[in-house]
């Protein structure tokens, strides 16, 4: 009986004794368990190549990653135990403690805050930080695992940004306030340009005009002085002596001619008429003088107009001249009308052919015809010129100029 | 003897027109003028039977000086004398008043007939101032009525029509051709809404566009 307790009592604690061993071991296993779960866990931690660290409830640092030493320039050794905001800028720090810690504590998240952080080596290195708050079982904050961006690089590429962004502002700005000093000046030299234009053409017609009378009166006086002494002398010779009667009547001819000559020079220089007797004249024997020479019909209309000084009637002549010598030489036109009238503003000159036209689009024809020259002369007296033509319809030239007062 | 005030500036021209009046030896100069003023002073003070007043000169020109005429010894006609061949020198002098009008050119030829027509109390009109002075005519009555006006050479073988001639006498005239002449003609008619010759005579005659 007694043996059989004892065989049974043996019995029992061997099997409590397998038990306690197979316990030992599943409790062995489990820690490793553990403990390699720990190690994977540190290891991840470390090795990620971010920067990581956490930190207590008093802000002292317990865990950072080695990229973090890396950045930062320390050991391990040196951080772990230190407060995490001896890392920081003081502007930085006083951030953290006054308006961070609190909030994060409160809340356990953050994202996306601004730090400075400080390395070893002194620089300072801008940072984006996010983190979260690790809790226990009953739901309290106990550490944080916090993830810090390194955004000094971007920082520094979007303040450079802005500052070209502003240069290029003040560039563009400088740039507008060259152009527009640029186009003053242009304008200023164009308005200079265009008086001179003005003065030269003045000075032209006033030359024109002095060899002209020149010719006219002193030339022109001598040799109509001349002829009459040849007739005398051709009427006297040829009485007595036919052959020097000839030789006279000869001499005479070439007088006339050269007449004819001076006369038709100086008329082409400047006509007299336009001085003597006005722009109205001027035309009307401009276009006799046109329809002699070349069977067109040319008809002159004008109505009085007053008010015309003496560059605009130059002006308004050598349009016309040039005009009605574009329509008799290119034109074929059997019909000229010019006409001279006054308007509500001032003075409309218009010259109309029925000759074959020309297309107004093409800039050769209308270098070609002097049709700028024209439209210059009109601006340099303040009026404005319209070319109307069209292929085998005929041109129409218009001027209109207003007069002052 | 025809007494003769004789203005005009240039001395070497008014010498060879003084001698071409006196070899007529029915005209005389009993004045020379170098001015407009002096021309006025000399023909009030003179009383030439004609004055021969050179059209552009320093001061008065002679337009003036036919204008003040006109006002101070309206009996003394003037006869001017120009250089321009433009005929509308000659309107202007005709309008002013002058009776006559001879270029320079041609008064060796023309200035005695000249003098003694006016002084007999006629006028001493070229073809081609009359021709112009008729352009004025005309245009200034058809400007009113609104018609077309006519150019220059239409109106010259109008009035050449209207005298009688033929296409063939204008043809030479004019030295253009008949067919010209021909293209005239009808533009002519066409402006002045006429027929025929016969219709183109009594509109010249009427409207003074002739002297008959």
């Amino acid at each position: 009986m007694i043996l059989l307790i004892l065989i049974l009592v043996s019995v029992l604690i061997l099997m409590l004794y397998r038990l306690g061993i197979q316990e030992i071991a599943q409790r062995k296993k489990a820690e490793k368990e553990l403990r390699l779960s720990e190690e994977r866990y540190r290891h991840i931690y470390h090795k990620t190549p971010v920067m990581l660290h956490s930190i207590d409830m008093e802000g002292w640092i317990i865990r950072v990653s080695d990229h973090w030493l890396d950045v930062m320039g320390y050991d391990r050794d040196a951080v772990i135990g230190r407060q995490l905001t001896d890392f920081f800028t003081p502007e930085s720090r006083q951030y953290a403690h006054d308006v961070i810690f609190p909030e994060f504590f409160k809340t356990g998240f953050c994202k996306d805050i601004a730090y400075t952080y400080v390395k070893r080596n002194g620089e300072c290195l801008d940072i984006m930080l996010s983190c979260y708050g690790v809790r226990d079982e009953d739901g309290q904050i106990i550490r944080s695992l916090a993830v810090s961006v390194d955004v000094t690089e971007k920082n520094r590429a979007q303040k450079d940004l802005q500052i070209a962004t502003e240069k290029l502002s003040q560039y563009s700005h400088d740039l507008e306030q060259q152009v527009h000093k640029r186009t003053a000046q242009l304008e200023a030299s164009r308005e200079h340009l265009k008086k001179m234009s003005k003065n030269i053409i003045a000075s032209q017609e006033r030359e024109k005009a002095q060899v002209a009378r020149e010719l006219h009166d002193h030339l022109g006086q001598v040799l109509t002085a001349l002829r009459i002494d040849a007739v005398w002398v051709e009427q006297t010779l040829t009485r007595q002596d036919q052959a020097a009667g000839e030789r006279a009547r000869k001499m005479r001819l070439l007088i006339e001619d050269t007449i004819n000559d001076v006369r038709d020079m100086a008329y082409r220089l400047r006509p007299r008429v336009l001085d003597d007797l006005g722009l109205a004249d001027a035309l009307e024997s401009l276009l006799s003088d046109f329809e002699r020479r070349s069977n067109v019909s040319c008809v002159f209309k004008h109505e009085p107009v007053f008010g015309i000084d003496d560059t605009l009637s130059t002006a308004l002549y050598r349009i016309g001249q040039e005009a009605v010598t574009n329509a008799l030489r290119h034109s074929g036109a059997t019909s000229i009308v010019v006409e001279l009238i006054p308007d509500e503003k001032g003075i409309v000159l218009t010259i109309e052919d029925n000759g074959c036209g020309f297309d107004t689009r093409k800039s050769e024809t209308v270098n070609g015809f002097g049709l700028e020259g024209m439209k210059e002369r009109a601006s340099l007296v303040g009026g404005k010129l319209d070319i109307s033509s069209l292929p085998s319809r005929g041109t129409r030239i218009c001027c209109k100029v207003k007069i002052k007062g | 003897m025809i007494k003769v005030l004789l203005a005009d500036d240039h001395s070497i021209v008014r010498e060879g027109l003084r001698k071409v009046l006196e070899e007529s030896r029915e005209i005389e100069v009993i004045a020379e003028a170098a001015d407009g003023e002096t021309a006025l002073d000399k023909a009030m003070k003179e009383k030439p039977d004609v004055a021969v007043v050179d059209i552009s000169m320093p001061g008065l020109d002679g337009i003036e000086v036919v204008d003040r005429l006109k006002s101070y010894c309206a009996e003394i006609p003037v006869l001017i004398l120009t250089m321009h061949e433009e005929e509308q020198y000659v309107i202007r002098a005709i309008e002013a008043g002058a009776m006559g009008y001879v270029t320079k050119q041609s008064a060796p030829e023309q200035l005695v007939s000249a003098v003694k027509k006016i002084y007999s109390g006629g006028r001493y009109l070229t073809e081609k101032a009359s021709e112009a002075l008729a352009l004025r005519l005309i245009r200034g009555s058809r400007n009113q009525g609104g018609g077309e006006s006519l150019s220059m050479r239409e109106l010259q073988v109008m009035r050449k029509l209207a005298l009688g001639a033929t296409n063939k006498e204008i043809a030479v005239t004019y030295n253009i051709s008949i067919k010209t002449v021909d293209t005239y003609r009808s533009r002519v008619l066409k402006k002045l809404g006429l027929r025929n010759n016969a219709d183109l005579s009594r509109y010249a005659i009427q409207n003074k566009l002739v002297e008959v």
